[in-house]
Parts: structure tokens; C-alpha cells; sequence
């Protein structure tokens, strides 16, 4: 067994242990005519503290805070946590309140956003050395804009020495509408072959109505324009990359405002602190 | 229209434009031409000068020493150099004594890691730091500010020198008036080989390397001058160094180096030529590497690597394989020469040997090994010596094994052609866990003013990536050229770039050969780039610090939240195999 | 296929991604050095600024942006290249700031509009309340802090260490007493002898269970169970408010029984834990009377034949005398079989007139020829009337003194007698008289107000003709004396003959419910079941036990007796409890309601079971002594004719599975005082 998925099991086997020892809590709090609730909720709002923490710690990366390897890796586990405590404290029934649902949905929002980040960052990166170059997620509509330049200078050529109507018009026709923007987003963020498919035939069948010397000019668009389809594929996953943490952040923080909120409403109807 | 901000204006830097020491005089620089070695090198020009008396003659000299050096005194116990510094000076001692001493332990040596920010500083960064990219403190660049800060630094002493002389394995031979030391050190840009302390109150010529150098070219008599003293003086205290010899008495050492053959592969600026590497094939490449020793050839003799890279290879197929590359200290051919005494049937060298850039080596011969060498080291001691260098892989079980050598990604190979072996902070990126974040930027901007210091692209070897970082040379080809010693080591061997005396010549960035050294046009705090009196606007060389004067460093490494990016020196096998299984 | 990108150290620069602001160039790779300043500004303008070298312009442009163009700067001065103009764009990084701080914002505005009062009581109630509340009740502040009605209070209230849900708004209508918060609604004391109750019966050692969070329980625990300890509310409309989890009892109750087939202790005699009121002997009837021939055709078939369940009750109740047990025992509460028919109430004593009358102490006539005849246990009662009397009477009644043998006893005691006989002749006046001091001295002595029933049958006590006669016969001078005593004049006393024909009747010629004269004796025939007159009377005589009178004990043993006509005592048993005398007229069987700790209802448990299945639970014990338990009046010195019931015998039924085995499936949280108080005197009594 590698040392790798060793690790996971201890730390996983660790999450039960705290997971195990919290239920015991909660019971003895329960039958110490004591609302449990209170107790997973205060849980429950240190745990949130410590997530939060995780991006706050990324704003002072100079500070002797420990590394960020070791943070990330609680903040998985401590999210996971966070997810038993939940179950204790809304008592494995769908909330009644009006309120409670919009706190609700904003947790398990969180939650997921949180899980599918897990998913992706440890899924996508390999696509990034298996197809097209790897490049600066930044830098990428330069590139996009400069393989854009190169092809117009190929198709311009190719007015000029071969005086080709078939090129003009397929990259009028079909390239110039795709040239400048990303395409195929979502086909590509799962993996999918199609857009080559279908540009193969696309390419094709233009070559039918080419004579060898356009045959081989668009055979170098072609190329280009497969460098432009990869870059499309990196950006799309790189988006996704960024993209999925503008939503778990936004949501995270909303969320611990309403579990302020929730927390003011709780004390003040049920007895002070 | 945002450009009429009030651009700030400061005189272009250039070299010389700021002597080594401000105190130098032309009187004294008469003074020193009264001494040796000056004196014959003057001897030499004149004689060379068609009018003796002409003083256009001498001015080349005479500007080296005004600009390039600078008169130190010395009290007794006094500190002059510390082993292990890296220092970009030769001394010349002009009166007084000195004592070379070996493997003093660095509390006495008074090496505190001293942070040049207070705590509270290093806190505020976040806030304090300028929102907009190279903002400077232009004052900085100002004489009187270089001026105080030389005198902030004050000297570290060591007391009865003499008594801890008296303990050492080799009593060192005092340094006399006259002689010319640690010259080798600073030529080689190789660390202090010895810690040398004041023995009475001292007076010393300090030349910088660059100085040096241009003294060399100046005159050959004087180059091989220093070679024939290097020969005779530093290559024991050298040879010291390396495990294999400490245990020899000094006469075997003498006997030794009288017998050993001296020989170096490769120009010492071997960059320019390697800018070219992707024109070529791979076994182009190998070609164009001077051969040490070929494989199959007869092992009259065991080769130590006494300063730069050559690489380890064997036929594999039609072409060679990489296997290992051996560094300063590396030792090959014992095994195959312990073999071939004891047994009849003599057996040939088993690897070849290449030099990568410029070598020295040291061919100690067969009959030399067997009497200076076996009778004063036991067996294991030998075998030891040669493994320490030569890391059997081929036949290890791991993964770092695997990744270096035995897949076709081929690591190594990559490593040793990239010369990515050179590195000791080298950045490496696992791109199957990078997910493009970019926190290692931001906290390295975090801890630079705002400033990235490394760029996250880089050469590519299936999974790894190594980013356009400076990896921290253990042969830094960047200080070559720099006119003005901006570019520097520091104690503990990272390479940084002074900002202050930088006149961005970009003659570093030029030879680097990872292209991990870049020009920046610098901002006043307005946010306006900084020209000079032709209006063209002031730029300086920049690179990776390793957060040097941070509470904590390197912060790419550490805000790493997949452990995706580590600088490694790819000989420390055992951390690149902890990082690759974790 | 050529790379894209370049690394080289002149081709590509830093990317700064840290940058808050972006060229808007770059997306065209135009992106110029300079870039946008701190508040994205673009800076665009010329690409370098010429230098006037004495008369001619020279370009400065720098090596980084390729160093000195070839054609120079213009004429005047200015620069060829001008940078396109953009409008920079905020990078990546800034916009996900600008949203986090958009999403805050939205939340803080939702829980503003949450506090205001057109939403505040839909939106953050937690969930209706249950049926019967969500009707009744409509504003949070109803229960809850009036304050809590108005949110600038909230942050006060959320700090002020108090229960915000008051306690009197469930009290207020859920009248519980002053102990409400206390477990089981019950004072610190009566919770001790609970706790003691479970040691002796449940062997339950009542060691605290190790809880991080509580107190040491019970007792301590007063005003400390919240109503919302086990009622939890705002859990939707048809949340049922009555459903308890065990844990919550599990707290003081230290033995864990959240199981109860393994983990509920064994009952003990559970079901029989006292004799029983009627005294019925089982074992007897069914292993012995019920299989002579002579009861066949009554015999009952099955246990239905005499026991069925009250359909509104729940409890089983059992045959009444009439149609059951009189079946056999018709005469036995005539005195059928008895020689002397009836209950001997009123007998003259023997008396030692000579002594007397040596002491000169005058008590009139007194009728002659009666053998040594004592006092009867009713006269004792009766004079005790008189206060000053009772030590002598309680003399008699441990027959310590003699009334025929009075030589030697001291004057004073001999001065006390003559008063006795004299108010002895008194009572006999007014009985004769029926004058209403006879109801008056009655209730005294009951020291209660009669029902009207016992009235009536004090009232026509004795019929008076029979009465008068025989007075006249016994003490002719009855009347007489009575006037001279009132005078202050002494009657001399008398031996006066009798002729005895005129006092003999013939037993058998008596009527149930009738009396009669035998000798110097009045007696009472009872009239069958349910004779008020002996009934009244041992309500009397025990009415005036509990009211101290020492003698009463005397009349209550002497008609409880056996082998006192009418046998009333022989099934309904007399239990005294320390000092506590009640006569078991019915059988004792309590609605659930009325239950104590264990609630148990035959009646679901007869649905499921068939009319001859009751030996399910309720087995004869024939080795039992049933009798022995009826030799005092101790009821809990007993031995039940049935084999307790064992738990294993409820789990066949009674698991989660099946049934449901909660704790309060049979036992319920609030007592009420009254109950556990009687309960707990027989606790003691054990």
C-alpha cells in the first residue's frame, strides 16, 4: 500500500475516532436534560471558524502559520466533520422553519461546492499534461488571439499565391466565428472527444474541392487550428478550476452570517448564554 | 492623460560608478604598485610600453586597484573569512599574520540568521506593501545610504586562535605578509575553504573576483602565478575536504598531488553554448560533452571531481544512457581498481564519464591509489567513497528510482541534460497535482513587495515541471559576468541579487542559463517609472531570494495547498522520494 | 507541433496575478509596461519620452520593450508609438472579492428584513407548534419574553442569563402545582423515599451513572425538568408532544433501561403486592369447593365467568355478590346456621350491689339473678361517651375489673363504678326516649357528620315497645331514679326479682333484620348482604378509632369477629396501616388514571387475548397460604393465590419491534401528591 493512500486511511480513521467521540458527547449532553443542539451548534461554529481560517491564512502565506498542505488537508476533514455535526443537530430531520431552510440550503450549497472542489482538484490536473500545452490560465486569450493572427496570415497567403476561394471560404465560413472566443466549454470540461470528431470531418471534407497546394496550406491551419481546440480544452478545465471557488467562497462566508443570525435568534428566544 | 504623473529622475548606475571602498586613494594605489605581485605585473607593462615613463601605461592597472579593491585593518582574533562563506574576494595580506583554521562550529564563528526587517515590518507586509508592481525607495540608491549601512556592519572575533590551531588535525601554516589567499575560492565562486583569523593586528589588500579577473586577463604571468600557488597550496586544504583524504598523512597527501594529473573539460562559460541545446539531438548533446573516461576503456586510475558536473553514462542500445552525474567530491573508478589489484583477470571501466559545462578533475593513477591511498582507508571506507558518488538506481526499488530512471519520461536524463543538476533550490512542480492556483505566486509576491519573483511556466518532463525560478546554483553561472558584485552569495550559499548596486546590465539574466533571472523597469512610490537624466527608464535584474530575511522560506513551497511544488536539489534522493510518495 | 509560449527571460515577464487591476490589452497580448495604476486607470501614452540630446531628439525607449526604435522620435519631440489606450479590467482574484463582499451584503439584508415585523413571526419561527397549540396560541411572545417581540432586544436577551421561554406559559394552562419543574412534580422528600422505594423493591442501587454535563439527579434536581425537556415544540404540526425517547428518563434513573426485555429489572410480586381487598381464596375454591357436586351447577367455567374488563375503565371488575358469590353463601349472612341468631349489642352486667352499698354508693334498682354477664363490647363504646369513664371502661375491657366482684377495690374506683351504672341507666333512657342526644352522642363519638344512610340506621337504632318493655322489666324505677338523681336525692339501692318466663324468645321465630330480647340481652338479626345497621356500625367504631377512643377498637374486633352473625368480616377485610383502619367493602381495582408509577389497562391487552388465555399472565399458586394472610389486619403480611407475573411474560409483546417498549408505554412521569402519599404509607408499612 502506498504511503500516500496510507496517510488517507489514518486520517480518515482519525475522523471517525473525533466523529465517535462527539455521538458520546451528544448523548451524555442529551440525557444530562441539557438541548444537545446547543452543544453541536457552538461545534459546529468553531468547526466553520477553522474552514474560514483556511482563507485567511492564504492572505498572510509569510506568516509562520504552518504550511498550506497541512491546512488544506484539515480543512477536507474538518468539512467532513462538519457534515456529521449537522446531521446530530438538525436531528436527521428536514428543517421546519422558513428561516432554517434558507440556512439550510445555504450549508449544503456550501457543502457540495466544497465536495466538487475536492473532486476537480484532484481529477483535472492531469488533463492539463495529457492534452495541449500547458499554459498560464492569464495568458491564454494572447494565445488564442496570436494563433488567430497566424491562420489569418496563412489564409491571406493563400489569396495571394494560390488565389483560393475553397480556403477563403471555409475559414469565413467555419473558422472565423470560433477563431476568437473559447468553444465547447462544457464538452470539454467532461473529457470528450467530440469537437475533434467533428472538426475532423469538418476539415475533410473541405479538402475534397482543394487542390495539393491549398491541401497543404489548410493542412497547416488545420494544425493550428487543433492547437487552438487544445487551448480551448485547457482553458475550459482551468476555468472550472477558478470558477467553482467563486461559488463556495460567497456561499461559505454568507452562510456564517446567517449562523450568526441563527445563533442571535436562538439565544434571545431561549435563554441567554 | 495619466502620463503627466512627475516622473522621478536619478542618474543611470554604472560600473565603477561606485568604488568598492570610497576611502581608496591613488596614493595608496602608488603604494601598492611598490608590492608584490603589482610590482612585476607593473614590471611586465612597462616593459611591454613603448615609453616607460608614460603613466597612460599603467591605467588599466591602477583603475583595477582603485575601483576593484580596498585596504582592510584587522585587529587580533578578528575574523577575516569564515569556511563555508561564499566570498567574492582574494586577500592580499600587506602586514601582520593570519591563521587558517578548519570546521569551526558556526556559534563561535557567530553566524546568527539575522533578519534585516523587524518583526513588526515582516508582520505589516500585507498592508504595508505597494499596491502597484517594482515600487522602489529610490534614496536607497544614494552614496551616503551605501555609506551607513557598511558601517551598521561591525567585525566577529574569535579569541586564542593559536590555542585552537594547536587542536587541529593538520596544524595550518601561518598566513605571512605578502601572500595571496582565498583566491581560489572567489575565482572558482566555490566556498571559504577555511576559517582564517587574525593572528596579530593585520592590514589586507581585499580584491574583489571581478577584480581578479580582470587582473588575470590583464596579465598571463600573473594567471599562471596564481594556477602554480593554487597547485601547490589550496589543492591540499582542497583535497582535505573530501572524505577519502582525510585520513592520509600530509607527506602521502604531497606525494599524492605531485603524482595526480590535473585536467579541466569544458569553458568556464559554458552557458552561451548551451543556449543552442534544442538545435541538437540528445545524443548530439552527449557527443558534444569532452569525454573523461570512456566506458571500456582500461581503469589506469580513479577520476575526482574537484569542481563543476560530468555525467555518468553506458551504452544502452545505439546510444548512452544516463546513470548518475557526480559533483564536486564525486569519486569513480575505485571499485573497478580495487577489483583489478586483487584479482588476475582485469576488469575495464564500467561507465562513461562526461563533463558537463566546465570541469576540474583530478586523475589520481592506479599504482599511486594502491600505495598512498588502500593502505590508510579500510575497505568499506573505499566502497563508501565510491557509492556516496555513484547512486546504484538502476537496481533500487522506489519511486523516485522509477522516476529518474526507469520510466521512459527518464528524469534524469532530462535533469542532466537541462543541467537542472546545477540547481540546489530547484523548483519543481508535480503538474498531476497543480491545480493552477496560483497561491505560490501570490505569496511570493506577498513576500517581495508585491512582487512575483518567479514565473509558474516552465520546461516540462512528463509530470514535472520545472518552473522558471533561480534553482540556486551550486555553480552560479549568473556571477560570471556582473560587473559590479550586485549579484552574490550569501553565508548560506543562495545566490541574491543586491538591488542597490544592480545598474541592470542584464548581464546575469543573459547567462543564466534556465532564464531564470528578469529585468524589471522599477516605479517610484507614485507608481511611475523610474529613467535616468536620457529619459530611459531605470531597470534592474531580479529573481528568486528564497525569502531571504522572512519568517519563513521558501513561501512558494509552503502555501502549496496540493504539496505540488518543492525546490529540490535532485541529489537529495531522500527528500524527492518522500515528496513523490506522500 | 511549436510551443506557444516562450521562456525565455526577454520574452516573457512576471505574471502578476496579485494585481487587483489588468491591462484590458492583454487579452491581445498588447499589453503595455506600464500597466494601470492602483485605482485601474490606464496609463497608456507614448511608448517612450524623448530626449532632447543638445539639438536633436533621441529615442529612450527600453531594452525590455526592445530598446531604441530605428526611425527616432518625431520632429517635435514626440513619440511615434503611441500605446493603445484600454480600460483595464479587474483580475480574477478582485472579482471574486467584489462577490463575496455581494453575497454578505445580501445576507446581512435578509436577516434585516428577517427582524422586521411584517415577516419577523412567519420567517424565523422555527416550525409551527403542534395541533392543539398552533390553535390556541399565535405571537412567539405568548411564550416567550414579551421583549423578544421587538429585535432591539434581542442582543440583550441572547446576554441575560434567563429561560426565555417561561415556564408559566405551559403552567399556566397545564395545571401542574406549585413542584411542576421538580421530576415527577414531586417535593424533595417524597422524591428520598422514591429513591429508597426503588433500592428495597427494584434492587436498583442507585448510584449516579458518570455524566459529564449533570448534577448529581433526583432529589437535587428540583425545579430543574423544563417542560421542554421532554416536550419538545416547534417541530411541525403533527409533532405528538406526548412522545418521550427513553434517554431522557435515563438521566436520574441510573440503571439503564432503554432495552426492556434485557434491561428493565424483574418485577416483584408484580400485580399482587398486597392481599387482596375481598378475601377470595382461589386456590380453595378451584382446587376444592368448585369440584363438589353439590356447587357444580354454580361452578364457574372460566375466569370470565366472575372477572370481565370495564369497557370505559379499562379495569377488570368482578362479579358482584348477588350474582356470584351468593350462588353458595345465601345463609351465611343470616346467621342461618348460627344457634343465636343475632349480634349481642346491649347486655345488663352482673354487679356486687353489696359492696356497693357498704360504701353507701347509690345506684337504685338493679335487677336480680344474673350470672356473671360482662359488659358487651357496643356499651363499652357507648358510655365511653363520658370522658371521665374511660380508664375504668378500659379496665374492663382488658377484664382487669370485675363488676360482680368489687370487695377490695378502692373506694375511688368503687365511686367510678356507681357513676358508670348510673350513666349506664341514662343511655338506656335515652335510647328508650329515641331523643335526638342519641344521634347527637353517636357522632360525637364518630366525631363526623353520619350519611344520611348510617343516620337512619342509628336512628331506628332499637324499636322503642321492646325497648320500654324490657327496661320495665329489668328496672322497673328507671324513670324515677333518673328524676331523684336530677333532685340531688339518693335512690336506695335494690336487688329487684325478674320473671324470667317473660324474658325468653325462641331464636328460630326471628326474622332477618329483626330484633329481639334474650334474657338481661338485646340482639340484632342482620337482614342479609349489605346490612346497614352492622355496616354503620363498623364504620362508627372505626370513625371513632381514628379519633382516638380506645375502646372502639374493642366493638370493631367484636363485629369484625367470624362468628358474629352476618360474617361481614369474613370477605371484607379490615387493613390497619400504621394507625390507618379502613374496611375493604369493594374490590381494589384502580382506573389506570388513578395508578401510580405503573400504568396497566386490561382492556387493549383483552383484545388481544382470548376469554380463556387469562392464565396467560395470572397462574394459581396452590402451595400458597392465602388464609394466613387475613390473621391481622397487616395487609402487606401476605401470600397471593396467583404466581407474580414475570417481565419475560409483558416482552413477549413488549419489544421495540413489536408493541413498543418504551418507558412511558407503563409508567408515567407526573404523579400526583395525593396519590403517592397513600402509596408511600404502605411503602413504609412493608
Amino acid at each position: 500500500m502506498s504511503i500516500r493512500i496510507k496517510n488517507r486511511l489514518l486520517r480518515f480513521s482519525a475522523l471517525l475516532i473525533i466523529a465517535l467521540i462527539y455521538y458520546w458527547l451528544h448523548q451524555q449532553y442529551a440525557m444530562a436534560r441539557l438541548e444537545p443542539a446547543f452543544l453541536s451548534g457552538w461545534l459546529m461554529l468553531g468547526i466553520l471558524l477553522l474552514l474560514i481560517l483556511f482563507n485567511l491564512r492564504k492572505k498572510f502565506s509569510y506568516l509562520p502559520l504552518g504550511n498550506a498542505h497541512t491546512w488544506a488537508q484539515l480543512h477536507y476533514y474538518a468539512g467532513m466533520l462538519l457534515v456529521l455535526v449537522f446531521l446530530l443537530h438538525i436531528g436527521m430531520r428536514y428543517p421546519t422553519g422558513v428561516f432554517e431552510n434558507l440556512l439550510f440550503y445555504f450549508f449544503v450549497l456550501a457543502i457540495l461546492t466544497g465536495l466538487y472542489g475536492i473532486y476537480i482538484s484532484r481529477a483535472f490536473p492531469r488533463r492539463f499534461s495529457s492534452r495541449g500545452e500547458y499554459l498560464i490560465f492569464e495568458r491564454m486569450p494572447a494565445f488564442r488571439q496570436a494563433l488567430r493572427e497566424k491562420i489569418e496570415g496563412l489564409v491571406s497567403q493563400s489569396i495571394e499565391q494560390l488565389h483560393s476561394t475553397a480556403i477563403t471560404e471555409f475559414y469565413s465560413k467555419r473558422l472565423l466565428p470560433v477563431l476568437s472566443k473559447p468553444q465547447n466549454f462544457w464538452l470539454h470540461l467532461f473529457n470528450s472527444g467530440a469537437p475533434y470528431a467533428r472538426w475532423d470531418t469538418q476539415f475533410a471534407a473541405v479538402y475534397r474541392y482543394m487542390d495539393e497546394k491549398e491541401i497543404e496550406i489548410t493542412q497547416q491551419i488545420k494544425q493550428l487550428f487543433y492547437q487552438k481546440l487544445d487551448l480551448d480544452y485547457q482553458y475550459a478545465n482551468q476555468a472550472m478550476l477558478k470558477y467553482w471557488l467563486f461559488l463556495h467562497i460567497p456561499i461559505s462566508y454568507g452562510l456564517v452570517i446567517l449562523v450568526l443570525y441563527h445563533l442571535l435568534l436562538t439565544y434571545s428566544f431561549s435563554g441567554g448564554l | 492623460m495619466p502620463d503627466d504623473h512627475k516622473t522621478t529622475i536619478i542618474t543611470r548606475p554604472k560600473k565603477w560608478d561606485r568604488a568598492f571602498s570610497e576611502d581608496m586613494t591613488l596614493q595608496q594605489v602608488d603604494a601598492l604598485l611598490t608590492l608584490e605581485p603589482f610590482q612585476s605585473i607593473a614590471k611586465e607593462k612597462l616593459a611591454k610600453a613603448k615609453d616607460a615613463n608614460d603613466p597612460a601605461a599603467l591605467k588599466g592597472l591602477k583603475d583595477i586597484l582603485l575601483h576593484e579593491t580596498r585596504i582592510n585593518d584587522y585587529k587580533a582574533d578578528e575574523i577575516i573569512v569564515r569556511q563555508g562563506d561564499y566570498g567574492g574576494s582574494a586577500f592580499l595580506m600587506l602586514s601582520g599574520k593570519a591563521l587558517p583554521l578548519y570546521d569551526i562550529e558556526d556559534a563561535r564563528l557567530g553566524r546568527a540568521k539575522r533578519s534585516q526587517r523587524s518583526l513588526l515590518e515582516l508582520f505589516k507586509q500585507r498592508w504595508s506593501n505597494p499596491g502597484l508592481p517594482e515600487v522602489r525607495d529610490v534614496s536607497r540608491y544614494s552614496r551616503d545610504y551605501q555609506q551607513n549601512l557598511r558601517q551598521a556592519r561591525g567585525p566577529v572575533v574569535l579569541k586564542d586562535a593559536a590555542k585552537i590551531a594547536g587542536q587541529q588535525k593538520i596544524t595550518p601554516q601561518a598566513i605571512e605578509t605578502g601572500t595571496l589567499f582565498e583566491e581560489a575560492s572567489a575565482i572558482r565562486r566555490s566556498a571559504r575553504s577555511a576559517t582564517i583569523v587574525a593572528e596579530t593586528d593585520c592590514r589586507l589588500l581585499e580584491i574583489k573576483w571581478q577584480g581578479l579577473r580582470d587582473l588575470m586577463n590583464y596579465s598571463k604571468p600573473f594567471r599562471q602565478q596564481l594556477e602554480e600557488q593554487y597547485r601547490e597550496r589550496s589543492l591540499k586544504q582542497h583535497l582535505r575536504t573530501f572524505s577519502l583524504f582525510q585520513k592520509i598523512p600530509d607527506e602521502h597527501i604531497n606525494a599524492i598531488i605531485a603524482a595526480a594529473v590535473f585536467e579541466s573539460f569544458g569553458k568556464s562559460d559554458w552557458n552561451t553554448s548551451f543556449k543552442n541545446l534544442d538545435a541538437k539531438t540528445a545524443a548530439e548533446r552527449i557527443r558534444d560533452e569532452p569525454l573523461i573516461i570512456e566506458e571500456g576503456e582500461y581503469a589506469n586510475g580513479l577520476i575526482l571531481i574537484r569542481s563543476g558536473f560530468a555525467r555518468v553514462s553506458r551504452k544502452y542500445h545505439k546510444q548512452q544512457q544516463t546513470l548518475d552525474y557526480m559533483r564536486a567530491g564525486d569519486v569513480i573508478g575505485i571499485n573497478v581498481l580495487m577489483h583489478n589489484l586483487s584479482n588476475p583477470n582485469k576488469r575495464n571501466y564500467e561507465y562513461s564519464l562526461r563533463a558537463l559545462g566546465y570541469t576540474d578533475v583530478l586523475r589520481i593513477p592506479a599504482p599511486v591509489f594502491e600505495k598512498h591511498i588502500v593502505p590508510f582507508c579500510d575497505a568499506q571506507a573505499l566502497q563508501a567513497a565510491e557509492l556516496a558518488s555513484v547512486v546504484n538506481l538502476q537496481n533500487q526499488q522506489s519511486v523516485v528510482a522509477d522516476e529518474l530512471l526507469n520510466r521512459e519520461s527518464a528524469l534524469l536524463e532530462f535533469f542532466v541534460e537541462r543541467r537542472f543538476i546545477n540547481g540546489t533550490k530547484t523548483m519543481m512542480i508535480n503538474t498531476d497535482r497543480c491545480t493552477n492556483c496560483d497561491d505560490c505566486v501570490r505569496a511570493c509576491a506577498m513576500a517581495h513587495e508585491n512582487n512575483p519573483r518567479f514565473i509558474r511556466h516552465g520546461l516540462r518532463n512528463d509530470k514535472f515541471m520545472i518552473a522558471n525560478a533561480c534553482m540556486h546554483c551550486s555553480d552560479p553561472l549568473c556571477m560570471i559576468g556582473c560587473p559590479t558584485g550586485a549579484i552574490h552569495r550569501n553565508p548560506t550559499g543562495q545566490v541574491i541579487i543586491n538591488d542597490d548596486t544592480c545598474i541592470g546590465c542584464a548581464t546575469c539574466a543573459n547567462s543564466c542559463p534556465y532564464n531564470n533571472i528578469r529585468m524589471v523597469m522599477i516605479r517610484d512610490r507614485k507608481g511611475s517609472i523610474v529613467l535616468d537624466e536620457q529619459n530611459s527608464p531605470i531597470v534592474k535584474a531580479t529573481k528568486c531570494d528564497l525569502c531571504e530575511g522572512q519568517m519563513v522560506a521558501p513561501a512558494c513551497e509552503r502555501s502549496c495547498p496540493h504539496d505540488a511544488l518543492r525546490r529540490v536539489d535532485i541529489h537529495d534522493i531522500t527528500n524527492l522520494q518522500e515528496w513523490l510518495e506522500a | 507541433m511549436r510551443d506557444l509560449q516562450s521562456f525565455d527571460f526577454d520574452k516573457s515577464q512576471y505574471e502578476r496575478v496579485n494585481q487587483k487591476w489588468i491591462c484590458g490589452n492583454q487579452s491581445t497580448g498588447q499589453d503595455c509596461a506600464k500597466g494601470p495604476d492602483a485605482r485601474g486607470q490606464c496609463r497608456a501614452g507614448a511608448e517612450c519620452k524623448p530626449y532632447k540630446n543638445g539639438d536633436r531628439w533621441e529615442c529612450a525607449r527600453s531594452i525590455l520593450q526592445g530598446g531604441k526604435c530605428e526611425h527616432g522620435p518625431q520632429g517635435d519631440g514626440g513619440c511615434y508609438h503611441r500605446i493603445p489606450p484600454c480600460k483595464p479590467i479587474r483580475s480574477l482574484r478582485a472579482r471574486r472579492g467584489l462577490m463575496v463582499a455581494g453575497v454578505g451584503f445580501v445576507c446581512l439584508a435578509l436577516a434585516a428584513l428577517f427582524s422586521a415585523a411584517p415577516l419577523r413571526d412567519l420567517v424565523i419561527n422555527p416550525g409551527s407548534l403542534s395541533a392543539k397549540h398552533s390553535a390556541k396560541v399565535q405571537q412567539c411572545d405568548s411564550c416567550h419574553d414579551k421583549k423578544t417581540a421587538n429585535p432591539v432586544h434581542w442582543l440583550g436577551l441572547a446576554f441575560a442569563d434567563t429561560n426565555q421561554t417561561k415556564p408559566s406559559a405551559c403552567v399556566n394552562c397545564h395545571k401542574i402545582g406549585a413542584t411542576a419543574m421538580n421530576p415527577h412534580n414531586l417535593d424533595g422528600e417524597q422524591l428520598k423515599t422514591i429513591k429508597t422505594r426503588l433500592q428495597v423493591s427494584l434492587k436498583d442501587n442507585a448510584v449516579q451513572r458518570f455524566n459529564l454535563f449533570s448534577d448529581a439527579p433526583d432529589s437535587n434536581a428540583s425545579g430543574k425538568v423544563q417542560c421542554d425537556t421532554c416536550h419538545k415544540e416547534h417541530r411541525g404540526k403533527h409533532t405528538d408532544l406526548k412522545r418521550v425517547e427513553n434517554f431522557r428518563c435515563m438521566d436520574c434513573h441510573v440503571s439503564r433501561h432503554v432495552d426492556f426485555k434485557d434491561e428493565h429489572p424483574e418485577f416483584v410480586d408484580f400485580a399482587y403486592s398486597r392481599r387482596t381487598h375481598l378475601r377470595f381464596d382461589h386456590g380453595k375454591h378451584f382446587e376444592k369447593y368448585f369440584k363438589e357436586e353439590k356447587v357444580a351447577e354454580h361452578a364457574p367455567e372460566s375466569c370470565a365467568s366472575c372477572h370481565s374488563p370495564d369497557n370505559e375503565s379499562g379495569v377488570m371488575v368482578s362479579r358482584s355478590f348477588k350474582d356470584g358469590c351468593m350462588r353458595c353463601h345465601k345463609n351465611d349472612t343470616t346467621a342461618e346456621s348460627f344457634t343465636e341468631k343475632g349480634v349481642v349489642f346491649f347486655r345488663l352486667p352482673s354487679l356486687d350491689l353489696d359492696t356497693l352499698s357498704a360504701n353507701n354508693i347509690s345506684i337504685g334498682q338493679w335487677p336480680d339473678g344474673l350470672e356473671d354477664e360482662e359488659l358487651t363490647p357496643m356499651m363499652l363504646f357507648l358510655l365511653s361517651s363520658n370522658e371521665e369513664l374511660r380508664p375504668l371502661l378500659e379496665q374492663l375491657a382488658a377484664r382487669e375489673l370485675n363488676l360482680a366482684e368489687l370487695d377490695g377495690v378502692p373506694p375511688e374506683t368503687l365511686q367510678l363504678v356507681g357513676k358508670l351504672i348510673n350513666h349506664l341507666k341514662d343511655l338506656l333512657l335515652i335510647m328508650a326516649n329515641q331523643s335526638s342526644q342519641w344521634l347527637s352522642l353517636v357522632e360525637t363519638l364518630a366525631n363526623q357528620r353520619l350519611d344520611e344512610v348510617s343516620r337512619a340506621a342509628v336512628e331506628n337504632f332499637l324499636p322503642a315497645q321492646q325497648m320500654n318493655r324490657a327496661f320495665a322489666i329489668w328496672i322497673p324505677n328507671l324513670s324515677i331514679e333518673k328524676l331523684l338523681r336530677n333532685r340531688g336525692k339518693q335512690a336506695d339501692n335494690k336487688l329487684v326479682p325478674v320473671d324470667h318466663e317473660l324474658l325468653q324468645t325462641d331464636a328460630n321465630t326471628v326474622r332477618p333484620g329483626r330484633w329481639y330480647v334474650q334474657g338481661y340481652a338485646l340482639l340484632y338479626r342482620p337482614k342479609g348482604h349489605e346490612d346497614e345497621m352492622l355496616r354503620t356500625w363498623l364504620e362508627v367504631s372505626r370513625a371513632a378509632i381514628m379519633n382516638k377512643n380506645t375502646v372502639a377498637m374493642e366493638l370493631l374486633n367484636n363485629l369484625a369477629h367470624e362468628d358474629t352473625p352476618g360474617q361481614c368480616m369474613r370477605c371484607h377485610s379490615v387493613d390497619n396501616v400504621d394507625g390507618v383502619v379502613s374496611l375493604n367493602w369493594k374490590a381494589r381495582n384502580l382506573p389506570p388514571e388513578k395508578r401510580l408509577f405503573t400504568v396497566f389497562s386490561h382492556a387493549p391487552h383483552m383484545k388481544v387475548l382470548k376469554a380463556d388465555q387469562c392464565n396467560t399472565c395470572h397462574n394459581l399458586n396452590s402451595k400458597a397460604d392465602y388464609a394466613g394472610g387475613y390473621k391481622d389486619m397487616n395487609p402487606f403480611v401476605y401470600q397471593s393465590n396467583f404466581l407474580a407475573i414475570q417481565k419475560q411474560t409483558c416482552a413477549q409483546c413488549h419489544s421495540a419491534s413489536k408493541v413498543g417498549d418504551t418507558c412511558v408505554t407503563c409508567h408515567k412521569y407526573h404523579l400526583t401528591k395525593t396519590l403517592i402519599n397513600g402509596d408511600l404509607k404502605k411503602v413504609a408499612a412493608r
